[in-house]
């Protein structure tokens, strides 16, 4: 079975979850299937997608082989122009929506070996969904296509053309049943073998509490975020939201945050909000396991590989009740609680803190859930019985 | 551990009966202002040069709104249209023209802005990096300073350790 990766960009070290789940995806599957990874020379998400940052041709990183296309140059103010629509939720005529496609990083290089090579691959799976490399390498053979969406609720997700595309390829793979749910209402995928996988997780970590508390001075309990700190991300409310808990509530409860970026601390909390920027992946493991519960306040997540790590390291998690996904892991698992409003906020946080028991059999109950659903041998043999159906 | 059942459903009902036994909900608290996913109509936003940048741009893109919309549809509906829009453009079109100056003048103006702030951002970004480079070069001078220093107080103790031991070996 020979399997082409299709994405924007690729490398050991660029950030992004879909990123990081093809990265693990393509390195679970060597030595199981013949894999590879065709991709632009354009560096990363953040670089200009007008530029050429790694030589054409093919090389191996970490035992993958990676073939890499040179970009097509692309008008970038008129794509800028388009997806400003976009992002405040202006509808797109048929011209711009053409516009956003063929504006956006594109590899005509990477079309003409799909298109010579085809009958030498039995599938390729691309990475999300949006960009131009998904949606004009699709084209190229949609039968022999599988789709890792990585969706959201979002404007980019109704544009006719995907609408038209979507429902002639092989197959789609959902990181979730709530990202399926959305999928099935957006598009006519009667024709596509569409199933929930789920994606891959670490789960091989260990983690120290203690080890936490006395390297960073911290007593107590602890809501941890771990996390970009992104108005996007919802941790501007959980900021607001843990402020009004501290003027309500007498306790000594502290917030933690881990992950870059910056965001104002309001002035009645700067002494209980511990902001400790970027740390360590083992620190990272060590804060779930000394934290009281883990906070996910963000509204828009199509997996969420920070619940999924608090639950490992045997902590509860509360998410924010808007966001269909880490809700429904959260009551699949039993491992955590939601909350949509402020009350709700402080209902699960005080019922954590006032019901420890219950607070580690949530814990355990996560636990156990990642371990049976996304551990990488259990998600690597749903990707493979995936791929060899479709094939056959 | 995981044996033992609880089911987080329950437990959020049980917290929903706690809420509204004390009298809480979110009127009454007035948290709307704090209602988790109303970024946009509540949050006062940090200043962003580029985000400024982006809605500058988008301003003078579409600053011109065209009075002639393309239609939808096809025969007797369009022709329909086409006729309502014809009798409209009397009252609409001045109104469209009206618009499209003062749209004009404020994405001018918002572009005058933009030019402004990144001007002084410029200049200001400028002047705190030389600052930083003085800072830094003042810094490496001292170090050097104190290097040779401490060799020098080194090759002192050497010496009066050696005339130490030449006092003790005469005795």
């Amino acid at each position: 079975m020979k399997l082409g990766f299709v994405t924007p960009w690729y490398g050991d070290n660029i950030p992004g979850g879909a990123e990081a789940e093809l990265r693990g995806i393509v390195k679970h599957l060597l030595g199981k299937a013949e894999v590879e990874v065709l991709t632009t020379c354009v560096e990363k998400f953040g670089s200009d997608w007008n530029k050429n940052f790694h030589k054409p041709g093919v090389t191996v990183e970490s035992g993958v082989t990676v073939r890499r296309f040179n970009v097509r140059k692309r008008d970038t103010r008129a794509f800028d122009m388009v997806n400003y629509k976009l992002m405040k939720g202006l509808r797109l005529t048929a011209d711009e929506e053409s516009t956003f496609l063929d504006e956006m990083i594109n590899s005509d290089d990477l079309y003409a070996y799909m298109d010579e090579h085809k009958d030498e691959y039995d599938l390729f799976i691309y990475i999300p969904y949006m960009f131009g490399t998904t949606y004009n390498g699709m084209s190229v053979c949609p039968d022999k296509s599988v789709l890792i969406p990585c969706l959201h609720d979002e404007s980019y997700i109704y544009l006719s053309p995907f609408r038209e595309l979507f429902p002639r390829i092989a197959g789609m793979a959902f990181l979730s049943d709530p990202e399926k749910e959305l999928a099935e209402r957006v598009y006519d995928l009667t024709d596509v073998d569409d199933r929930t996988l789920g994606a891959g997780v670490n789960t091989e970590f260990t983690s120290d509490a203690e080890r936490f508390r006395s390297k960073f001075g911290i007593k107590g309990d602890f809501i941890l975020y771990a996390g970009r700190k992104d108005p996007g991300k919802g941790v501007d409310v959980l900021l607001r939201y843990f402020a009004e808990f501290k003027s309500r509530q007498d306790t000594d409860l502290k917030l933690v945050l881990i992950g870059g970026g910056s965001i104002e601390i309001p002035k009645s909390v700067k002494d209980d909000v511990i902001d400790l920027g970027f740390v360590d992946v083992q620190d990272k493991y060590d804060a779930y396991a000394a934290a009281t519960l883990l906070c996910q306040p963000s509204f828009y997540e199509s997996f969420s590989i920070v619940i999924m790590e608090s639950w490992l390291a045997g902590r509860p998690v509360i998410v924010n009740g808007k966001c269909e996904v880490t809700k429904n892991f959260a009551k699949r698992s039993n491992g955590g609680l939601w909350f949509e409003n402020y009350p709700e906020f402080e209902g699960t946080v005080n019922y954590i803190i006032e019901h420890r028991d219950t607070a580690d059999i949530m814990g355990a109950n996560g636990r156990q859930f990642v371990l049976e659903n996304f551990a990488w041998d259990v998600i690597t043999k749903k990707y493979l019985d995936f791929f060899e159906e479709l094939i056959t | 551990m995981a044996d033992e059942k609880i089911n987080t459903e329950e437990i959020m009902e049980q917290i929903r009966e706690n809420i509204k036994s004390r009298g809480y909900s979110d009127l009454d608290l007035n948290f709307d202002d704090v209602t988790a996913g109303n970024y946009d109509k509540y949050e006062k936003p940090d200043f962003s040069l580029s985000e400024m940048s982006s809605e500058v741009s988008y301003a003078d893109s579409s600053k011109c709104v065209d009075y002639l919309q393309p239609m939808d549809g096809g025969g007797i509906k369009l022709a329909i249209k086409k006729v309502i829009r014809k009798f409209c453009k009397p009252a609409v079109a001045p109104l469209v023209e009206s618009q499209n100056l003062f749209n004009g003048a404020t994405a001018r103006a918002l572009a005058q802005m933009d030019a402004y702030i990144t001007e002084r951002e410029g200049g200001d970004g400028g002047k705190r990096k030389a600052d930083e480079k003085e800072f830094m070069d003042v810094q490496e001078k001292l170090t050097e300073d104190l290097d040779t220093r401490v060799i020098l107080l080194e090759q002192k103790i050497e010496q009066l350790e050696k005339k130490i031991a030449e006092l003790e070996a005469k005795g």
